[in-house]
């Protein structure tokens, strides 16, 4: 297929920076994320003006450029989105408020049936502060240990200026706290190991966050687009086997791959360079999670990092399974991932820059082993389960099942299926025997098209298993497994290497590990945008 | 109208049929609420047929023409046998607002109207042509056990 | 008034195609018909090249599996009946292609996985119909679905809560099973606890090409009547047993 120069550069100032830039790799591994209502447009207007100066763009900071001349890194980060309802508020005129699709003007409540937030993930069961007008969402990321009180300093000052708009912007209470207690932000924080290192983990125990796409125009490493772009026909572990996914998958106003502008707002100046955003706070059942792990996996060979390691499609240590399939290659890995990534960092502490540029691009080389792969040499499920997580959410070149030609391309029902990932751990977990507790994921996602990617993955690829001739078995890690013993039970094949003899793995009765706490559709502004919508220029006529 | 009574399928066990017939004049907005009514009833006559998979009716060109096709098991005449026997009524309740339906029964005219309407299809697919109605349940049935039965056996005891 | 039952989405698709242009489309759908005389022209052109392998065209909306039947008819203007003073005349400018499908998932999903998956089998059906845009960019080709899509009056399936995949894994679920049952009459405890995992192991599927579809169907998963294909008809249902539940109470009045 034609594809347009992949270096044509975005403009990245305009772009706001969480949608480019993953904070918590560039050490702002701390978070607050706070809820607006607006009840006097004017004022919030006025309120959005304020804060327009410290909104951290996609510029690049100095450390991440040597070739153009870089931002210094601020101190936090600051990001704004809104609701549909909040666009409302601020007095969007009808005319622009009409032309948003449909799930993003309906919600993330309404859509609970696609989403299958149901049991204990239904909205009754929500943080309240979820089922109060959300109409503004600002998102602060800082340091982590010992400067975690810069992040506190700064949401000070936040508290401090939305003071001046009130009556009229109200900051929303009722995120849940850890001692139960109903607060007026909702925290994030990266976990730490007994050493205090800052880790990749969730409460699972697995890395998390390893593979992001990769799109046209981000300036990125373009040896990054191993792993992150599109499948081609060539090999996975080659530049040649990939390609980068069209912007138009992940930013408003720009080609995406079915070679259009996305659906988007009216006027266009409104939508270009921004996009959606999908917030869920998803609670950890850390305590079913272990146990069902210690159960099953008595009668599992290899036993529970190898049964843990079948769920996810990567070992807990974020080796992928398809190419690692013995947990010493896992290790090993794992070992060389972390050892280049102290190197990396320690050079960059001591601004050595020839250090730096040696260890990163040892680091590249590592990051490499752990994304390039597809699944054509495992179709059968014997070494990463076909109903794996890793595989349902992105399957690469899966869904041809190896009949190469099938398609157009190999990825032709992947490509526009594709997820960013932001987001952060919230919590910390007490006791690994219990499920309640205040820990879990804050999981960002952002997406041109809401139905399209998030939703469909959701309820078509976590949810059931149709695509992968899976029945309706659910993503092991993340289905809404049902709690009634009359509903669809929690079932995970784990498939056997053909030939072998051996039965395939069976897991059955797998309980709701993760339940929905919370979360809404936003939409993320340009900064061309913001400056709009703040002096009530939004005119679609 | 080609009046020859061929199904457009190619599968020995599995017939087609697609009736194109002109709906009487001003007749298309009760024919609607038939339809409807039969869609929400509890208990609608193609269901008395056992051997379709797949049926439809649909009001076609602003209310001119009703189409309606179906996939079954096995021969044309047994299958129109079927239908003039078990479902008669039904039958009139719809086409009977189509342009010279001649009631359900007695068979010979009915078959003759059928005949001269159905309009076989150029090009069909079937995923799994070599299956009866009867097959797919049971199999779905064997389906429905067995895995329950094999995932049985893989639970962890539960405390209880 | 329902484009749904159970798992599968009726599809109505009319639309115009130039009479000329018709016995085209008629070859086509005439090389992609099994039959033996189609067969042995498949062997012949195959050989000419991709292009020709009218057969290998199928392989896309194969691996798909996503449709339970569809059917193509085309009707020439003279071939519309006028039987009488009830029903008013016509002149139709147009043959009309008619397309008819029995498919799982959303209306969104069906469109976008043939658009993405088979662009070119769709244009080879369709570029001869009057304003066919092509199947990609995607914006145009929905707007054409939908502006020649017709609603379904009634729509019935014999086994709504199967989707295509499932009947496939069943079927061969029952085969492989009778198959067991008839050979492990006479196995000893230790020969059929080994054939009974040699039985789970093939039942767990495998896609791999070199396989027949009947090897590598996977059986495994479960089947419920999941997931809901549109908030619309959730809705509609819910509404359907409210006043059906007022009606009893009517009725026990």
């Amino acid at each position: 297929m034609m594809s347009t120069d992949p270096d044509i550069p975005l403009d990245l100032h305009d772009i706001q920076g969480n949608i480019i830039k993953a904070y918590n790799r560039e050490d702002y591994v701390t978070a607050r994320y706070v809820l607006y209502q607006v009840t006097d447009g004017a004022k919030g207007r006025e309120f959005l003006a304020e804060l327009l100066p410290y909104v951290t763009t996609a510029a690049p900071w100095s450390r991440e450029s040597a070739v153009r001349a870089g931002n210094p890194k601020p101190p936090v980060t600051l990001n704004i989105a809104f609701t549909h309802q909040g666009l409302e508020a601020l007095e969007l005129p009808a005319a622009s408020l009409l032309t948003f699709p449909q799930e993003f003007v309906s919600g993330m409540v309404k859509r609970r049936e696609i989403l299958g937030d149901d049991g204990k993930s239904a909205p009754e069961h929500w943080d309240p502060v979820w089922l109060k007008p959300v109409h503004l969402l600002l998102w602060l990321n800082g340091p982590g240990r010992p400067n975690e009180h810069v992040l506190d300093e700064y949401h000070g000052m936040l508290v401090e200026l939305a003071k001046k708009f009130a009556p009229g912007v109200e900051c929303l209470s009722g995120h849940r706290g850890e001692d139960g207690a109903e607060r007026d932000y909702q925290s994030g924080s990266a976990l730490y190991d007994e050493d205090g290192n800052i880790t990749a983990k969730e409460h699972f125990g697995y890395s998390d966050g390893i593979s992001n796409p990769f799109f046209k125009g981000t300036g990125a490493n373009p040896n990054n687009v191993i792993g992150g772009g599109k499948v081609t026909r060539e090999s996975p572990d080659t530049v040649e086997g990939w390609e980068p996914l069209e912007t138009g998958e992940f930013l408003l106003g720009y080609k995406d791959e079915a070679f259009e502008y996305p659906e988007a707002p009216l006027p266009p100046l409104l939508a270009r360079n921004g996009t959606y955003l999908v917030f869920r706070k998803l609670h950890e059942n850390v305590g079913s999670f272990e146990s069902y792990l210690d159960e099953t996996s008595k009668h599992f060979e290899g036993g529970k990092e190898a049964l843990a390691a079948k769920f996810v499609g990567r070992w807990r240590n974020g080796a992928p399974l398809a190419t690692h399939p013995t947990e010493e290659e896992a290790n090993g890995l794992a070992a060389r991932w972390n050892q280049a990534y102290v190197s990396m960092k320690k050079a960059e502490a001591d601004h050595d820059d020839g250090a730096y540029a040696t260890a990163s691009n040892v680091y590249a080389d590592v990051r490499k082993e752990l994304v390039a792969f597809d699944y054509d040499q495992d179709l059968a499920g014997g070494r990463c389960p076909v109903g794996a997580h890793v595989r349902r959410v992105n399957p690469r070149g899966g869904l041809e099942f190896g009949r190469s030609g099938a398609f157009a391309s190999r990825g032709a029902l992947t490509n526009r299926r594709r997820i960013l990932r932001r987001g952060l751990p919230y919590g910390i977990c007490r006791d690994r025997s219990r499920d309640d507790g205040e820990h879990g994921n804050i999981v960002m996602m952002l997406v041109a098209s809401i139905r399209r990617q998030f939703e469909f993955v959701q309820q078509q690829w976590m949810n059931y298993g149709n695509d992968f001739k899976l029945g309706n078995d659910k993503d092991p890690l993340l289905g809404n497994h049902s709690d009634d013993p009359d509903g669809i039970d929690g079932r995970m094949t784990i498939e056997s290497t053909p030939g072998s003899g051996k039965p395939p793995f069976l897991c059955a009765g797998i309980p709701r590990f993760v339940e929905t706490r919370g979360g809404a559709y936003f939409f993320v502004p340009s900064m061309t945008a913001l400056r709009m919508i703040s002096k009530a220029l939004v005119d679609p006529t | 109208m080609s009046p020859s009574a061929e199904s457009g399928s190619p599968y020995e066990n599995i017939t087609e049929m697609t009736l194109l017939t002109p709906i009487k004049d001003g007749e298309a907005d009760e024919l609607a609420q038939v339809l409807a009514a039969v869609q929400i009833a509890e208990d609608s006559p193609i269901k008395k047929i056992s051997t379709i998979h797949y049926a439809r009716w649909v009001i076609l060109d602003e209310g001119a023409r009703l189409l309606f096709t179906s996939n079954f098991d096995g021969t044309w005449e047994k299958y129109l046998r079927d239908f003039s026997e078990k479902i008669p009524e039904g039958l009139d309740a719809i086409w009977g607002h189509c342009v010279g339906w001649p009631g359900a029964q007695p068979f010979a005219p009915f078959r003759k109207w059928v005949d001269r309407h159905q309009v076989p299809a150029n090009l069909f697919y079937a995923a799994y042509p070599e299956s009866t109605v009867r097959e797919v349940q049971r199999a779905l049935d064997w389906k429905e056990k067995t895995e329950r039965f094999v995932a049985e056996l893989a639970k962890p005891p539960r405390s209880s | 008034m329902s484009n749904i039952a159970g798992k599968a989405f009726a599809m109505n698709l009319i639309t115009p195609i130039e009479r000329k242009q018709v016995k085209w489309n008629k070859v086509a759908f005439w090389l992609l018909t099994p039959s033996k005389p189609r067969n042995f022209l498949n062997w012949f052109t195959k050989r000419l090249g991709p292009r020709f392998d009218f057969a290998a065209k199928l392989n896309g909306l194969i691996t798909l599996s996503m449709i339970h039947y569809a059917r193509w008819v085309i009707v020439k203007p003279e071939e519309w009946p006028h039987l009488g003073t009830e029903q008013p005349r016509e002149d139709p400018a147009y043959a009309y292609q008619l397309f008819f499908s029995n498919f799982n998932g959303s209306w969104a999903q069906y469109v976008d996985s043939f658009s993405a998956g088979i662009p070119e089998g769709l244009d080879g059906l369709w570029n001869k119909n009057v304003g066919w845009p092509t199947s990609v960019p995607q914006g145009p080709f929905h707007d054409y679905v939908r502006h020649n899509e017709v609603w379904t009056n009634y729509y019935y399936s014999a086994y709504p809560m199967a989707a295509s995949n499932d009947i496939k894994s069943s079927k061969r679920l029952r085969n492989e099973l009778l198959d067991f049952i008839d050979r492990s009459e006479k196995m000893g405890a230790k020969e059929f606890q080994r054939e009974y995992h040699k039985l789970l192991s093939s039942l767990q599927g495998n896609p791999n090409p070199d396989f027949t579809a009947e090897e590598k169907f996977p059986c495994l998963g479960q089947m419920a009547p999941t997931p809901i294909v549109s908030l619309a008809s959730v809705a509609v249902r819910r509404a359907r047993v409210e006043i059906r539940s007022v009606e009893e109470v009517h009725d026990a009045e």
